[in-house]
């Protein structure tokens, strides 16, 4: 039953008047990480495959190409509404 | 000047739509807080590319386990009382007296890239870090049905890829499997483990039987899609 309740409110975060101001100071903190991080993966990703795939003409680098370029259109479509959302949270 | 009572009523209704706009807007932010950190999961990918080099090799995983107990201690610290929840942002109400699901995703990758092969943990991480954050958004804007078709078709894609270099009814049918229960591990919900850990264990843990049958049966399993980066000639 009780675990039925905590379904049902699956969209439920913490939240209270006294401590948004945390919250997004620990959103703030972590937001380079998240943001960047995953983007410089894929890149790198990416250039492994255009030097050892394209340039040295290896095979099985396409996989990388592939694998880079989801990490970074991926996290790109998440990444804009995030960095939108948390602009207007600031301006408040 | 003294206010009337509708004006009083007015000033209040004005105050409780304020304070609801609020609290929406911070569940917006904390929605895509959470997505966000998902698909960080993936970077967790660049273990694969660090080289095969003496000390890195011995390093990475080592590296990789105290990232993991320090989330696991953090974790141990917060539900204690130790360390405020007020500072975990994105938590969700029923997380608040339980393990966080950051915690059992944490795990699961450090699961897969410490004991499964690469072609199996590959497309589990990205089910897990890419395949859950688009159905959580299909769901939130479609219904259940559309959400699991088409997070059926994502993790497919994930594994079909991971697998092209093996027998093609080898890689057809681990796509199958994988990614009907990577589907099957985000729709069943246990308030003890999270469908994080699940989405990315159960699908491993059966490819990882199909793996050992094709090593018996002497088929041609698929090959590493991630090659480290060579030390001598750069990338």
């Amino acid at each position: 039953m009780d675990c039925e309740i905590n379904m049902n409110n699956n969209m439920e975060y913490l939240k209270k008047e006294n401590n948004t101001k945390k919250l997004i100071r620990t959103e703030l903190f972590f937001t380079p990480l998240l943001v960047f991080f995953p983007l410089i993966v894929g890149l790198i990703f990416v250039i492994n495959w255009y030097i050892n795939g394209f340039i040295k003409g290896k095979f099985g680098f396409e996989s990388e190409l592939l694998l880079g370029l989801i990490i970074i259109v991926v996290n790109l479509i998440f990444d804009i509404p995030f960095i939108k959302s948390l602009i207007k949270q600031l301006s408040k | 000047m003294v206010k009337t009572v509708k004006e009083q009523i007015e000033d209040t209704k004005k105050k409780l739509r304020n304070t609801k706009e609020k609290i929406n807007s911070l569940d917006f932010d904390a929605h895509w807080y959470r997505r966000v950190f998902h698909t960080f999961g993936a970077s967790f990918l660049v273990y694969y590319l660090l080289p095969d080099y003496d000390w890195i090799t011995f390093l990475k995983p080592l590296v990789l386990t105290a990232i993991v107990i320090f989330i696991i201690i953090l974790e141990i610290l917060r539900i204690k009382g130790f360390v405020s929840s007020d500072h975990f942002f994105g938590l969700r109400m029923y997380e608040k007296k339980r393990i966080g699901s950051y915690v059992f995703f944490a795990i699961g990758i450090l699961i897969l890239l410490a004991f499964f092969p690469q072609p199996i943990a590959v497309p589990s991480i990205l089910c897990a870090s890419i395949g859950d954050p688009i159905m959580g958004e299909i769901r939130h804007r479609y219904n259940k049905r559309e959400t699991y078709i088409l997070g059926f078709f994502i993790c497919f894609f994930f594994f079909l890829f991971s697998w092209y270099t093996a027998e093609w009814f080898l890689m057809i049918l681990a796509s199958l499997i994988g990614a009907y229960f990577a589907v099957l591990g985000e729709i069943k919900k246990f308030w003890w483990i999270d469908d994080d850990l699940m989405i990315q264990i159960l699908p491993a843990v059966l490819l990882l039987i199909l793996w050992n049958v094709g090593i018996y049966l002497g088929f041609n399993l698929p090959s590493d899609i991630i090659h480290p980066i060579s030390i001598s000639n750069g990338l």
